[in-house]
């Protein structure tokens, strides 16, 4: 029954929308300068200063192997918390927090992505959200 | 303090101890005892039964308890240090090595040491009967009839004291200066005796001398310490001291001021009084410094708050380039005036005091090489002995000091470089003979500064290597062919021992030649941002020289532009900048190259293994070049634009982003932008894997 507790975030990639638990999220930044690093993989966007310390940030859009757009105003880095290390994930938008009535483990995968991606989807009154499994994005 | 912290503290003390141990039972070995290496190995021993009983170490305590008994029969006279006493003394120490690696590891000791324990007491035993008249009555420090002056004094209601100084080495006229100051002792108390006597003392004996003046004085100790104090002032004059007019220190250190911390070097730590007391010793130079070292002022800091301090200053020299920069947008935009004027006088200030602190941060993470150099005595002597050589090891420069980082990682390296020289670089003895050297090969160590590196040295008067062999040895690993042998030249050949695979020692020994070999120390080193090198001549020995940066956190960087990125090049590896007609480029065997002062260089676009297009041509069709280097391979980068240089704080892109071939690390800029680190080892890896998957298509 905890998961009811359980906040999250909502983001906008694209026309999808993914939820990322609150306890997972070290921070929400705007946009940064990345430093490209040749030969890293492939959804790697580049480095950033982070306040004195260099932050990997990853591409969301690149990882679920999506057209890329350019970043605009609403454009935010997810930065979270993994392994002991901070890294950012480039999205689109970031919405509001919202809290899940129910949440199913099983997804069966709308968007195209890989459904390893996704940790489950939750259920909030007539809505409902896929759940960004962080660990499996991110590695 | 909670047991954890005294853990800490027990294990810190331990680990000093067991070194003092160690070097001062080789310095036993080597230079014979004296009554201070015995004083110091003692207080070691002493110490760490203390502090093991006071953690219940109950092993650690009756081992330390039974050395004591030996080195108190030693110091007093009743045995006498021979080379089985040494062996266990030696035996006793591994032990005491191994319970501390038990503790830091299990928390606790266990093991059965009665056969050490037994040997210890068995030449206690062995001593004591071979003794059969006690001990003989104690050397009277001074003449009978200066004794019998005493007791009159003392009948009289005076007290017997010992005035006692050790004249420098350095001290000029020492027999003269002991009158002067005889004189004027005599001016303020009354002198029976002086020790040792006036002729005995010669003026230009070169070590330091220890002289006595036996006083019978009325006035109370601390009047005599200040008035003996007084009249040594000097700068020839090492030590001074107060003693009983039996030998015994006469002023609890507790009283003492500070400055005598000095003062009572190594007091007794037997309460009996001593009567047995020095001669005019000359105390050999080396000891003196230990006294200092003893008396040096220091405060023990956990590393990890160095570590954090220098993190600190990481981000404040980072912070005042930023300064600076801003400064130099702020005044294009405004007119001058005084307060921009003040601004900049703020921030030059700022980066005065930045650098000062930077570099005062990065002397407190400094050590002396020593604590690694220390290690290696021992090893040599064990690993001399287990294959029948004779080894003098000469260490110079201990005093040298490195980043603490350095000197971790650099330890293994070094190691397996002497091991090498033992085994394989000294000849055996018969050879040596054979070939008209002494007996015994001698190898010498030496670290020394060089502007921001410092230099190690390994060198011995070995066989040095024989080209041929190893020209042969690597054809027959295949890593060279023939034809490729063919055309190199005997340096390039000498440097193939750094090749991966390969070990030239016939059978594999127990010391080398475990095939991990010379590409392991190399690459330890480039890791390093060093660089190895060998020289050798047949016959006469080899030398090979480490150069290494004195600390790894900040660095010179030159900026440069590839594509739209900035990168930094560690400014240690660019051996030149220059700008050539593109015209000058060549191809040769479809490979770029140029050719510099008759050198030919291969020429790299790294845009290409960066996957980035090229610069387009410039306006006067000319094209940077940067000539970067490792040991003695050199090669030229293509940059689209210099930006300039400054120091760089590097700092590690995490394991998330993980290894980049070509890539070191990240340091922050001026304009909080962040700028990929450039590893010129890594730069000759991808281009030489480059190469060679070319050259096998061509093949096939």
């Amino acid at each position: 029954m905890d998961d009811f507790q359980q906040q999250y975030i909502v983001i906008e990639l694209g026309k999808e929308r993914y939820a990322l638990a609150v306890s997972e999220i070290y921070e929400i930044i705007k946009m940064q300068r990345t430093t490209e690093v040749p030969n890293s993989i492939s959804f790697m966007e580049g480095v950033t200063n982070l306040r004195g310390k260099i932050v990997p940030i990853i591409s969301l859009r690149k990882r679920f192997d999506m057209e890329e757009k350019v970043n605009d105003r609403s454009t935010r880095i997810v930065v979270v918390n993994s392994r002991e290390e901070i890294i950012g994930m480039i999205v689109d938008r970031v919405h509001q927090v919202i809290r899940f009535e129910e949440i199913e483990d099983s997804v069966d995968s709308v968007s195209g992505a890989d459904s390893r991606y996704f940790s489950g989807m939750g259920h909030s009154g007539s809505d409902f959200i896929t759940i960004l499994d962080i660990e499996n994005i991110l590695h | 303090m909670n047991r954890n912290d005294l853990m800490k503290f027990f294990l810190e003390e331990a680990e000093e101890q067991l070194q003092t141990l160690e070097q001062e039972i080789l310095q036993m070995e080597q230079h014979g005892e004296s009554d201070e290496v015995i004083q110091r190995i003692f207080r070691a021993a002493h110490t760490l039964k203390g502090s093991s009983a006071a953690m219940g170490f109950e092993p650690m305590k009756t081992l330390t308890h039974q050395m004591e008994n030996v080195l108190d029969h030693i110091r007093s006279g009743q045995m006498q240090v021979t080379n089985p006493i040494i062996n266990i003394l030696f035996v006793c120490l591994d032990r005491l090595i191994q319970f501390k690696a038990q503790i830091e590891l299990e928390g606790t000791c266990s093991g059965d040491i009665s056969d050490i324990v037994h040997k210890l007491q068995q030449l206690i035993e062995a001593e004591m009967s071979a003794q059969q008249t006690p001990a003989e009555p104690a050397n009277l420090a001074f003449l009978p009839e200066e004794h019998a002056a005493l007791e009159e004094a003392k009948s009289n209601g005076y007290k017997g004291f010992i005035l006692e100084l050790c004249f420098s080495s350095t001290c000029e006229m020492k027999a003269a200066r002991s009158l002067i100051i005889r004189s004027r002792l005599e001016g303020c108390t009354h002198v029976i005796g002086m020790k040792p006597a006036f002729h005995e003392i010669e003026d230009e004996y070169e070590g330091p001398v220890i002289i006595q003046y036996l006083i019978a004085c009325q006035k109370p100790i601390k009047e005599i310490e200040a008035t003996w104090r007084e009249i040594t002032q000097g700068e020839s004059i090492d030590t001074i001291n107060v003693l009983d007019e039996f030998g015994a220190p006469a002023v609890p250190p507790a009283i003492s001021p500070a400055e005598s911390a000095d003062t009572f070097i190594e007091p007794p730590l037997s309460a009996s009084p001593d009567p047995t007391s020095p001669k005019a010793v000359p105390v050999k130079p080396e000891k003196e410094d230990h006294r200092r070292a003893a008396s040096s002022q220091s405060v023990r800091v956990d590393v990890e708050r160095l570590e954090n301090l220098m993190n600190l200053v990481g981000e404040l020299v980072i912070d005042q380039t930023r300064i600076v920069q801003v400064g130099t947008v702020i005044r294009d935009l405004i007119n001058a005036d005084d307060t921009m004027d003040e601004f900049d006088s703020i921030t030059n200030h700022i980066s005065r005091v930045v650098s000062e602190l930077q570099e005062s941060v990065m002397k407190t993470r400094m050590l002396p090489i020593e604590q690694l150099f220390n290690r290696f005595p021992r090893m040599v002597r064990d690993l001399s002995q287990s294959i029948g050589k004779q080894i003098h090891l000469v260490i110079e420069g201990k005093e040298t000091e490195l980043d603490r980082t350095v000197i971790e990682e650099i330890g293994d390296p070094l190691i397996h470089l002497i091991r090498n020289s033992v085994d394989h670089g000294i000849e055996d003895v018969e050879i040596r003979k054979a070939n008209g050297k002494p007996e015994a090969g001698t190898i010498r160590i030496n670290a020394v500064h060089q502007e921001n590196q410092v230099i190690l040295t390994i060198e011995d008067d070995g066989a040095g290597i024989n080209p041929q062999r190893i020209k042969q040895s690597a054809i027959a690993k295949q890593l060279i062919t023939e034809s490729q042998a063919e055309q190199m030249s005997e340096q390039e050949i000498i440097h193939l021992i750094f090749a991966p695979g390969f070990s030239t020692a016939k059978q594999i020994s127990d010391i080398s030649g475990r095939g991990v070999g010379m590409d392991i120390v190399r690459s330890h080193i480039e890791k390093l941002n060093g660089i190895i090198d060998v020289d050798t001549r047949l016959n006469e020995g080899t030398t090979f020289t480490i150069k290494l940066p004195l600390t790894l956190a900040i660095l010179r960087g030159l900026l440069i532009k590839i594509h739209q990125s900035i990168y930094a090049l560690p400014i240690s590896s660019v051996s030149e900048i220059i700008r050539l007609p593109r015209q000058d480029i060549h191809s040769i065997k479809g490979q770029m190259a140029v050719k510099i002062r008759e050198q030919v260089l291969p020429l790299v676009w790294i845009h290409d293994y960066f996957h980035v297009p090229r610069p387009a041509a410039r306006h006067d069709d000319n094209v940077f070049v940067v000539i970067v280097g490792v040991a003695e391979k050199r090669l030229a980068l293509v940059v689209d634009e210099l930006v300039g240089n400054q120091e760089i704080v590097v700092k590690s892109m995490g394991s998330y982003v993980g290894k980049v071939d070509g890539i070191s690390g990240a340091t922050i800029l001026g304009d909080g932008g962040v700028a990929l680190i450039l590893d010129v080892t890594g730069i000759f890896n991808l281009v030489g894997k480059e190469r060679s998957a070319h050259t096998e298509e061509m093949i096939v």
